[in-house]
């Protein structure tokens, strides 16, 4: 993530679209502004994937950093959850 | 030969009354800075605008409006590091002979709602996949920076608030600044937390405002020493805390025949505290801890407007402010907060967050006349 129309390590224009179901939370943060009326607070990490790359992901209340996790794809927003 | 010959700040408000208006905070802040250049409309025949808040109107509009006509024209979308991205492609079009006085403006008027709307839509990655989960802005990814960088070099809360700490009474001698009241580390952390680790005090205050300078021909004014940029230096595949300063860093300094000792002035673009620290990590200021300690014993003249932390981000005035900054600082006009015999200044802009990170970065070194 982003989305590339090129490799960002060989330049190649052969780019396929993988599934990629687990990964491994590197950083956590509880967001706690801007993510719904007041007292909303939201689960967000850094997700490093098994095959590349790092996405962001919204986190099951039960995710902590470190832990490896279940990628599910929520109608476009990636969400950690617990394996 | 260029040189900058005048500067402009309107005043900052966090709360705009209901007249103002993107073009009219525009306007504003290009009559104040031609007035203090000396140059009148007329004579201006480049224009380069950076806003986030002007469409469906671009340069050419805010042109119309003013009664501009001109030879070299420039729509900036690089919002903090917009400023000086305007600046180098300014200086290069008057050495060239394509314009004589370029006027450089930027600024935002954000109503309710509004900063979390362009936040939410700034690109299609944020739109697609993050606006949804939902992130919280640039404060949730800069929240993991954050962990990140003080996880990598063993730096606590009070670290950053003693960054903190020191604009905020740099700002005490900014009229201009929305936050002006000395700040206590006992206050830093105590303030709310917005996304673990950041607090109230470590996210930029939205603020609306404008900013502007003059680029003219002829070596009167503020000189550019130096101009570097590179722009997603990492792919955006690396984890935010390395800039394309690092690698632009050897150049800027070879061209400007000057080192970071030698900086009287720095402006670091301060949207989070340890972008302000990735940044002078990269430009060879030294490691977060040492960059702390110079900052807070007044070694290191950072941000002496209080920075965006305190003065406020007036969307892509951000991207402008520190340069006006400086110059205000070259020209002996600082004055409460005026550094003695300031000579040499360093800017930077970052800006522009990709996904996880900002994906811009650029800097100068600018000379007093």
């Amino acid at each position: 993530m982003p989305a590339r129309d090129w490799c960002p390590l060989c330049a190649s224009d052969g780019v396929e679209e993988a599934r990629v179901l687990y990964g491994r939370v590197e950083h956590a943060t509880i967001v706690r502004k801007g993510v719904g009326p007041p007292g909303s607070t939201v689960g967000l990490g850094s997700v490093r994937l098994e095959g590349g790359g790092v996405v962001l992901a919204r986190l099951d209340p039960d995710v902590n950093e470190g832990q490896r996790v279940r990628l599910a794809d929520d109608d476009g927003v990636v969400v950690a959850r617990t394996v | 030969m260029a040189s900058i010959t005048g500067a402009a700040e309107t005043a900052y408000r966090r709360r705009p009354d209901g007249e103002a208006t993107t073009q009219g905070v525009l306007a504003a802040a290009a009559r104040e800075a031609l007035a203090d250049a000396g140059v009148s409309r007329d004579e201006v025949d480049g224009l380069a605008v950076s806003s986030l808040t002007l469409a469906p109107d671009r340069a050419i509009d805010v042109a119309v409006r003013l009664g501009l006509r001109l030879r070299w024209i420039m729509d900036a979308g690089t919002a903090g590091a917009s400023g000086v991205d305007m600046l180098q492609h300014a200086v290069r079009a008057v050495e060239a002979g394509d314009a004589t006085h370029v006027l450089i403006v930027a600024g935002d008027v954000f109503g309710p709602g509004r900063f979390q709307s362009i936040a939410e839509n700034y690109n299609r990655a944020t739109r697609d996949h993050l606006a949804g989960i939902p992130s919280g802005g640039p404060n949730g990814a800069f929240a993991l920076v954050t962990r990140r960088h003080m996880e990598r070099h063993g730096l606590t809360r009070s670290d950053y608030g003693r960054l903190v700490i020191a604009q905020r009474a740099r700002a005490s001698g900014n009229p201009n600044a929305a936050y002006r009241s000395p700040l206590t580390m006992e206050g830093y952390l105590e303030a709310p937390l917005v996304a673990d680790p950041l607090c109230l005090f470590d996210c930029v205050p939205v603020v609306s405002g404008s900013d502007a300078i003059v680029v003219s021909a002829g070596g009167g004014g503020v000189k550019v020493r130096a101009i570097e940029a590179l722009h997603n230096a990492d792919r955006h595949e690396g984890d935010g805390l390395r800039t394309g300063l690092a690698d632009a860093a050897p150049r800027l300094w070879d061209a400007a025949s000057a080192g970071p000792s030698e900086m009287d002035v720095v402006s670091v673009y301060d949207d989070y505290p340890c972008v302000v620290l990735v940044q002078l990590e990269d430009l060879g200021f030294g490691t977060p801890h040492a960059v702390i300690d110079a900052i807070a014993a007044g070694e290191l003249a950072l941000n002496t407007s209080g920075g965006q932390l305190s003065a406020g981000q007036a969307g892509a005035a951000g991207g402008l402010h520190g340069l006006v900054e400086a110059i205000e600082q070259l020209r002996a006009r600082g004055g409460a907060r005026q550094v003695a015999g300031a000579r040499l200044a360093l800017v930077t802009g970052y800006g522009m967050v990709a996904y996880r990170h900002g994906a811009c970065a650029n800097a100068v070194v600018l000379e007093a006349p």
